[in-house]
Formats: structure tokens, C-alpha cells, sequence
């Protein structure tokens, strides 16, 4: 079968002041569709960048990224906006709901955008914060927002659901919690979901895994029996 | 949604978005209010000249016939001509005063406008009054009065109470400052009330255009047709009321057109500030936006939409009440000196373009405050902006770098670091600096003319206005009596290479009544040949001493050739000034029109030979009340500086505050003293103000000196600002920015560490 993504000789470097750094050094993987994928790596590992290339919020210096087939490294700037309009959703570290809006005005934001877009409503009850419906985000706490964001992510009925380290700034209890979610999403619901995180106890639980080391990759398996995460030993 | 976020992040904004919308409302208050008011002012009277048919041409001779009537109506564009007889009288009441009496033969032209009564009806006997005359005299509609005119006494019924279109500015003549209606009016008489044994010497002929008539064409075919049978020509500029309204309306519409510039460059830079400090600080929010799939030009018009939105409340609101509330302030200054049947304000298309001309304003500067955030790839947004590195100036080389201590050296990095910030202050400064200074600057030099004019160059007490059949053993009896420096004033038309002006000939006996100064205000002499002329005169002729100019009395077909052998400066009266021995030798007799006196010279009333008498007083509080109105007007400019200036250097300090809230927390956390911090800020904010101060004041000296040379080519007004309102004017904006500053550095002690430095990886 054909991969959902394909990563081919993926380089990325950032100027920094008069320096420059690469944060993704020729990376080449796959990742099929309905996958639940853990890329695992220490801080500076080029983790986010990998995520942020394929997510379409930044730029490769050279290498391709196919997605559905298409090379999204060749897009420019506006074919870029489509792609993240009509195929990912982004859950964060720090949430990044809009603060002026209410819970269900960041969650049904997404109507304004895509036009096949989920009941905002139902999403909301699926994970959860069917009570929360009016509040702001500064009422709640950070495991509620998290999942607010989760919501917000779905409701699009995306491609791909991308997560930038989704439990980083969570207690572990709570952070379980979140990643059974997403794990669900992937089982249940059949989204392709890859987690950014630098907790390897995650392993285990994945579909596929990726490991990365100062930009490049050191282990990328396939996991023929995961495990569900409340098994996973934190 | 976003609208939602809109509101929602305007509301925890609220005090800069306040500002951004009172100011975008202020200029358009002010523009349309003022629009409102002159537009109305012009409407009004043009509409009055059209009800009443007011010529476009009047020639003042002695004897007009129907001969005259006829060749002046074959003349082609021309409408309809009418002739009547102006005679003054004076009225057998109280102070007796001065009536200017109008006999009419058809009531074809030039129609009063009926204020109480009966209409005006040449076939009726009576007469019809001027309602304010009537009204300062307490004169009804059926009350008889006396009049008496070149010897004759007669008696009449008033039929009705009138205005007039040729008395909207009701004076004399032009040494009448203001309409006093106690001591001089107008009146219409129909022809058939006075005795038909003699023709009638009608000694003036109106003439009124078709509307596509070109008047130079037909105006040098009356000249030409008419030689010799006139002794003026009168057009609507040249006419004492209609050119006196008309001066008015261009003075409002110059400063209305000035102020709300200033008032949308500073509602622009507030909204720059504001929107740049807001995109900044939702840097992040931005990234959420675009990786959830929003495209550049959407989260682009999500931002502009915030200056569009408070630029078009501000503009409506102020469209709404502009009209409403500033036309009746002035209106009451108005009605004082001019005299329409009625007063109301005009919303044009103008003022409803300003309000598009704010929404612009708003819109460009938000789209340019948020430009910069989102060129960024969204995954750059997301992460927090780099600090700006901090740079070596060349100066850390010197000693002196070194020996500047800690607050210095941090306070000059960080101005030439942040360079765009550090601008926008000075700039916010300089602006408050400028408006301010323009609004005392104007006031002073309006101040400032009464003295000049009637302190230092006008020495007498009273000025005797001469009947214009004085004989000379009259002019002898009265010179022997008071003494004094006789005079002789007249318009004349004056032309130089094809630009033409008119003006004032001065002619004056030796004496010290009127001193005259040099263009730098240095006392002078008259020169013994030739002509002295005014600087603005001058300007407006392109003349420089030494070269010739062409004059001659209106009416008159040969031009005098005559040379610029000085300058000299007037306030008023532009034109030239030739020494009484210097205007015999070359053209003319004196023929004197006025005797200036030193002491008393109240008592000369009723004299032979004497039309009226003026005292220095009188005439200065004249000028006062002309210059009253224009005080009004820049009272209300002065409060919305004041405003204007508090709030832009709010929104600056604010800005720049929530700019360096990490940096501050850093020195805080470090160990420095609240007390410290603030120390560090204020001396930058005095720095900048400074800087802003020195740059504000030549602005405020060429804002003043645009006002006032928009304000009329009969008037000249040096700029003056006196050191006092100089000082005032400093210390106020100093104490405006200090004060913002130390609101603004109380905040210091609010900055929580911990929060603040949180986000940084």
C-alpha cells in the first residue's frame, strides 16, 4: 500500500545570527494511513521542525515531503495555506486557544474554514467539555484546555492530526488522560495521529516509531502489537 | 468569530482603542463641524444673492440715464441692469445716527428680503428699514420717522422691517470695523415718494449677469463703453459686505481644512502603536490562525478590520456631531458681524470623504502594523520573537562611554536599538509640541496685532473722517483748532507684469501721527519721491525697491507709472504710502480725507466739513471683535491638542512599556530596585521629550506662520510667539510626557517576574 506521508532526504536549516543550524539532517520515512506515530527524541533533536515541515507551517531547505502523493515541498505560499486548511489539525504544548474567544467559538472557529467541517458540539462531548461550552480559556484548567485544542484540532476532520509534545505542560495523570484520547481518535475513529513527545515511556503505545538524535534519525519501527497507553508503565 | 475576537480583544484594550476612536472622531468633528459651518454660511448666502437678485456689477457716477440703462443692456451676457440714487441722511433721533437711503425705480435687482411687514412695492409710499437698525432704535413697523439729506427733511411711514444682500457685512466703509447698528443703518424709499419736478441724478447703475456670461469680457466692455461716466466699478470682490463674508468663509475653511490633518496623522500613529504592540503580543495567536489554515490576506483583514471598524465608529460619530455641536458656537460669534435671514449647517460629501479619509487613516496603519508579524512562516510565529540583539555603537570606543555609568549606557542602546520606537516617541512629542505651540502662537499673534497697530504705529487719539466736498478754509478752521497730520486715503487698482491687486494710496502730510516701521519692524521715514509700499503688498505684486508698478484711481483710464523706493510693514491698509510733497510733485493736489489728532477730538462732531469722528478706542476695539471669532475657533483647537497630545503620549509610553516588560523583569530579577527601573525609564522618557520639544518648536513657528498667511491678503500678521507662551508651551508638553511617564513607570513594581520570563526557552 502507498504511505499517507513520505519523507525523502528532508534537510532543514535556520539561520541563526551569523550561524546556522540544522535542525533536520536528510531524513527520509513513512508513516500509513491510521497510524498512531511517536516521533521520540531529546530537546533539540529537530523533532518540532520535522513537525512544523510536515504540517506545512515552515519551509524545507531541500528534500521532498510527500503527503496523499503530492510533494507539499514544492507548494508555495498559498497552495501551503490550503493544505493546512483542508488536511491538518495542530494540537500544541500550550494550547494556543484563542483567548477571547469562548470554548465553543475555538472549537466551531473551524466551520469558517473547511466546509465539511464536524458538529463542534459532538466533538466537544467527545472529549469530554460538553459542560464547558461558554467558558474562556483562562477558566480552565490546563488538562481541559488541552482537550478544547484536541477538539478544536478534529473537528476539522483532518488528514493528519499533528501533536507538539500535547502533554508538556500537563501533571502525568492528566497527560494519560490526553493521550488515551488521541490514542482513541486513532483506533476508533481511524486519523492518522503522530505525537511529537520526548517521553520514550510513549513507545510502547505506538504504531510506528521514530527516533531522532541532533537532526537525525537513529530507529524507525513499526510496532505489529501496541499497547493501549493506561498499560503503558509512566 | 473572529468579529467576536475583535470585540473581545478591543474591550481588554479598551483604553487605546478609546483613544484611537476619540481621535478619529475629534478630526472628523472638527472638519465637518467647521465644513458644516462655513458651507452653510456660503449656502445661505448664495442662496440670499439668488432670492434677492444681487448684480454682478454696480458703477457708482453722478448722473445714470436711460440712455445708459439701454447701452448697458445690449452689451451681450448681460441679464438685466437697474439704476437707483444712495443718499445718506441722518435720522432726528438721539445720537443721529447715519442711514444710507436707496431710491428705487423698479425693484428689479438687488430686492430686500422681507423680515416684518409689508413686502417691499415700488409703487407704495413709505419707507422700508433695516430690522437691526430698527431694533437698536426701537423703531416698529408703522412708527413715522424723520430724516434729513442734503438740506431736505422729510417725514415717512415704515412699512416694513428689511434685510439686505449688500448689507450681510452692514459698515460704513472700510474704516468701520464691525456693523453698529445704533450708529449707522440702510433704508429703501420708492422713487415716486419724492417730488417728480426734478429728474432724478441716479448715481448708481447695477448690472447682472446671465449665468454663463464671462465677466472680464463684460467688465472691460462696461469700462470701455462707460468711460468717463463713472468714478468706480464695483465687483463682488471688491465690494465692502460681499467681499468682507467672503473672506470669512475662505478664513474657516482654511483652518477647518488644517487641523483634522494633524488630528488623522496622530489618530494614525496611535493606531500603528497600538496595533503593533497587539499583533505583537498575538504573535502566537497569529501562528494558531495560520497553522489551522488561515490564508495570509484573512488573518491580514482580520487585523485591518480593528482600524476600520474604530476609524468608521469615530468618523460617524463625529460626522454626527460636528455639524450639531460646532456650527452654533461660532454661529453666535457670526451673527454678530454678519447679518443672513438665517443660519444653518450643511452636511456636504466633503465631510462624509473625511470620514472615508479616517477609516483609511486607521485601516493603513493597522495593515502596516501586522504586516511585519505575518510574513513570518506560521512555525516561526509560534515560537517567541527573538530578542532584538543589542549592538556596539561607535561611541563605546571613546572614554567617555565608560565614565557614563550603568542607566546611560543601557538608555542609549536601547534607543538606537529600537529605533522605530524611540522615533515614534519623539515624533509623538514634536506633534503635541507643534499643535500646541500653533494654537498660543495664533492666539498671541492675533493678540499681538492690536498693539502693533494701534500702540506703535497709529500715535493719535481721534481720527476726523473729512466730507468729501470740504472746502479748504473748512480743512484751515479745523487744522488751526486741533492741530494734527491731515491725510488722504483711496482704493486704487495696482498692476505689475500682468498681476493685478487692489489697494490703499496713502497720501500724508508731514507729521508724527502714523509712524511706519521697515520689513524687520525698525522704525522708518517716508522717502521724499517715489511711493513707500507695504511687504505683502509687495509679495503679492512681486516688487522689490527700486523697480516701478502701475496705479490708478478705479474709473480712471491712464495708469501712473510709479517706483518702490521703500518698504515698510502695516497690519492692515495694504497698498503704498507717499509723502505729501512726493504725491504733489509728481501727480496731484492732497486731497485730504481725514485729520489725525493728538487729545481730544470728540467735540468735532457737527462741525462744517466734518463727516464723523472716531476715536483710537473705538476702532481697536473694532478690530478686537473682528478677531474675536477667530479666537473661538482656536479655543476649541487648543482643547482638542491638549487631548490629543495626552493620549498619543499615553499610548507611545504604553507601547513601549509592554515592549520591554521581559527585559524589565530580567533587571528585577537581578536585583535592581523598583525605585531602580523606574529611575532607568524616566530618564529616557525626558531624553526623547527633549529631543521631541527642540523638533516640535519650528514645526509649531511654520504651522503658525501657514495659518496666518491663509488668512486674508489685506491683513499683514507676523507670527509672533511671545518667550512666555514659548515657555508655556514647553513646560506644558514636558509636563504632559513626565507625567505619562511616571504613570506609566509606576507599573514597575506590577511586573511579575515569574510570568513574564515564563515563555522564554
Amino acid at each position: 500500500m502507498e504511505p499517507l506521508i513520505r519523507f525523502e532526504n528532508v534537510t532543514k536549516e535556520y539561520a541563526y545570527g551569523e550561524n546556522k543550524i540544522r535542525a533536520a539532517d536528510n531524513i527520509s520515512f513513512e508513516i500509513h494511513k491510521g497510524e498512531f506515530t511517536v516521533i521520540l527524541g531529546p530537546s533539540g533533536a529537530g523533532k518540532s521542525t520535522v513537525l512544523n515541515l510536515l504540517g506545512g507551517m515552515d519551509r524545507v531547505t531541500s528534500g521532498s515531503i510527500y503527503v496523499n502523493g503530492c510533494d507539499i515541498a514544492t507548494y508555495d505560499e498559498k497552495q501551503l495555506t490550503a493544505y493546512r486548511r483542508d488536511h491538518i489539525g495542530f494540537v500544541f504544548q500550550f494550547y494556543n486557544l484563542i483567548p477571547t474567544l469562548t470554548v465553543y467559538e475555538n472549537v466551531a472557529l473551524t466551520k469558517e474554514l473547511v466546509r465539511n467541517a464536524l458538529d463542534a458540539r459532538e466533538i466537544l462531548a467527545s472529549v469530554g467539555m460538553e459542560t464547558h461550552l461558554n467558558k474562556f480559556p483562562a477558566q480552565l484548567s490546563g488538562g481541559e484546555q488541552q482537550r478544547v485544542s484536541i477538539a478544536r484540532a478534529i473537528c476539522k476532520n483532518p488528514t493528519l492530526l499533528l501533536c507538539d509534545e500535547p502533554t508538556g505542560a500537563l501533571d502525568s495523570e492528566t497527560g494519560v488522560l490526553i493521550l488515551s484520547l488521541l490514542q482513541r481518535m486513532s483506533r476508533e475513529k481511524g486519523h492518522t495521529v503522530i505525537i511529537v513527545t520526548h517521553n520514550s515511556a510513549l513507545a510502547p503505545a505506538a504504531d510506528r516509531l521514530i527516533r531522532l538524535r541532533s537532526g537525525k534519525i537513529v530507529e524507525e519501527v513499526r510496532n505489529p502489537s501496541p499497547v493501549s497507553v493506561e498499560e503503558v508503565n509512566w | 468569530m473572529l468579529l467576536k475576537k475583535m470585540f473581545r480583544d478591543m474591550r481588554q484594550n479598551l483604553s487605546q482603542f478609546i483613544a484611537i476612536f476619540l481621535m478619529s472622531m475629534l478630526g472628523v468633528t472638527v472638519f465637518a463641524g467647521i465644513n458644516a459651518e462655513w458651507q452653510g454660511m456660503k449656502h445661505e448666502r448664495d442662496r440670499f444673492y439668488e432670492e434677492s437678485r444681487l448684480p454682478d456689477f454696480w458703477l457708482l457716477g453722478r448722473n445714470f440715464t436711460e440712455e445708459d440703462l439701454e447701452e448697458a443692456a445690449q452689451i451681450s451676457g448681460v441679464e438685466a441692469v437697474s439704476r437707483r440714487l444712495i443718499a445718506d441722511a441722518v435720522v432726528q433721533i438721539g445720537k443721529k445716527p447715519a442711514l444710507r437711503i436707496h431710491i428705487i425705480e423698479d425693484n428689479e435687482l438687488s430686492r430686500p428680503h422681507l423680515v416684518e411687514g409689508e413686502a417691499f412695492d415700488p409703487a407704495r409710499d413709505g419707507i422700508w428699514l433695516d430690522s437691526y437698525f430698527s431694533e437698536a432704535h426701537d423703531i416698529r413697523v408703522g412708527d413715522t420717522i424723520r430724516a434729513e439729506a442734503g438740506g431736505m427733511v422729510f417725514e415717512k411711514e415704515v412699512i416694513g422691517l428689511i434685510m439686505h444682500p449688500e448689507y450681510v457685512y452692514c459698515a460704513r466703509d472700510e474704516t468701520q470695523l464691525f456693523p453698529q447698528p445704533e450708529n449707522f443703518g440702510f433704508a429703501f424709499v420708492p422713487k415716486k415718494v419724492l417730488p417728480e419736478i426734478l429728474p432724478l441724478p441716479y448715481n448708481q447703475l447695477m448690472i447682472r449677469l446671465e449665468d454663463s456670461a464671462d465677466a472680464k469680457v463684460v467688465q472691460s466692455e462696461l469700462e470701455k463703453r462707460f468711460k468717463g461716466k463713472y468714478s468706480l466699478l464695483q465687483t463682488h470682490e471688491t465690494h465692502l459686505s460681499t467681499s468682507m463674508i467672503e473672506m470669512e468663509i475662505q478664513q474657516n475653511k482654511a483652518i477647518g481644512n488644517v487641523f483634522p490633518v494633524v488630528f488623522f496623522l496622530i489618530a494614525a500613529l496611535a493606531m500603528l502603536t497600538t496595533m503593533v504592540r497587539m499583533t505583537g503580543n498575538q504573535r502566537i495567536q497569529i501562528g494558531t490562525l495560520k497553522a489551522m489554515g488561515y490564508s495570509r490576506h484573512k488573518i491580514l483583514f482580520h487585523y485591518i478590520s480593528y482600524g476600520i471598524w474604530i476609524g468608521l465608529a469615530g468618523g460617524l460619530l463625529g460626522l454626527a456631531i460636528g455639524p450639531l455641536l460646532v456650527p452654533p458656537i461660532l454661529f453666535e460669534m457670526q451673527k454678530t458681524l454678519y447679518y443672513l435671514p438665517d443660519w444653518y449647517a450643511v452636511l456636504t460629501p466633503e465631510s462624509c470623504a473625511v470620514v472615508i479619509i479616517a477609516v483609511l487613516c486607521c485601516g493603513a496603519s493597522s495593515y502596516f502594523a501586522c504586516r511585519r508579524e505575518l510574513k513570518d512562516v506560521p512555525a516561526a510565529c509560534m515560537r517567541p520573537k527573538p530578542p532584538r540583539a543589542g549592538r556596539h555603537t561607535r561611541w563605546e570606543k571613546s572614554a567617555l562611554w565608560h565614565k557614563l555609568g550603568f542607566s546611560a549606557q543601557w538608555n542609549i542602546r536601547d534607543i538606537l536599538r529600537s529605533k522605530v520606537r524611540s522615533a515614534m516617541a519623539i515624533a509623538g512629542v514634536a506633534g503635541s509640541m507643534t499643535l500646541l505651540l500653533c494654537a498660543f502662537g495664533v492666539l498671541d499673534t492675533i493678540g499681538g496685532l492690536g498693539d502693533w497697530m494701534y500702540r506703535d504705529l497709529h500715535a493719535y487719539d481721534y481720527r476726523i473722517n473729512l466730507k468729501e466736498e470740504i472746502h479748504q478754509e473748512e480743512i484751515d478752521a479745523l487744522k488751526q483748532k486741533y492741530g494734527g497730520q491731515l491725510i488722504q486715503e483711496l482704493a486704487i487698482e495696482l498692476r505689475k507684469d500682468g498681476r493685478e491687486e487692489t489697494g490703499f494710496l496713502t497720501v500724508i502730510e508731514p507729521g508724527e501721527q502714523i509712524r511706519f516701521q521697515d520689513p524687520e519692524r525698525n522704525p522708518m521715514t517716508l522717502p521724499d519721491s517715489g511711493a513707500a509700499m507695504t511687504c505683502k503688498m509687495a509679495t503679492l505684486l512681486g516688487l522689490e525697491v527700486g523697480e516701478t508698478f502701475e496705479w490708478r484711481n478705479p474709473g480712471d483710464t491712464q495708469w501712473h507709472i510709479t517706483r518702490v523706493e521703500a518698504l515698510y510693514r502695516s497690519p492692515t491698509g495694504q497698498g503704498i504710502t507717499m509723502s505729501e510733497r512726493a504725491y504733489e510733485a509728481a501727480y496731484d493736489t492732497m486731497v485730504p480725507t481725514a485729520l489725525l489728532v493728538a487729545g481730544n477730538g470728540s467735540d468735532a462732531v457737527g462741525l462744517p466739513g466734518v463727516k464723523d469722528v472716531k476715536s483710537k478706542d473705538e476702532m481697536r476695539a473694532g478690530l478686537e471683535k473682528m478677531l474675536e471669532s477667530m479666537r473661538t475657533l482656536v479655543g476649541i483647537l487648543i482643547l482638542a491638542a491638549v487631548v490629543l497630545g495626552a493620549v498619543v503620549l499615553y499610548n507611545l509610553g504604553s507601547l513601549s512599556f509592554a515592549e520591554r516588560v521581559r527585559e524589565l523583569a530580567t533587571l528585577k530579577v537581578l536585583g535592581f530596585f523598583p525605585g531602580q527601573i523606574r529611575g532607568l525609564l524616566n530618564k529616557q522618557n525626558l531624553l526623547l521629550t527633549i529631543v521631541g520639544i527642540i523638533i516640535g518648536i519650528p514645526c509649531g513657528y511654520a504651522l503658525i506662520a501657514y495659518m496666518v498667511s491663509t488668512l486674508s491678503e489685506a491683513i499683514d500678521m507676523p507670527a509672533r510667539v511671545s518667550p512666555a507662551t514659548l515657555v508655556l508651551c514647553i513646560i506644558g508638553t514636558l509636563a504632559t510626557s513626565l507625567a505619562v511617564g511616571l504613570l506609566l513607570s509606576r507599573k514597575v513594581g506590577t511586573i511579575d517576574m515569574v510570568s513574564s520570563l515564563k515563555a522564554v526557552e
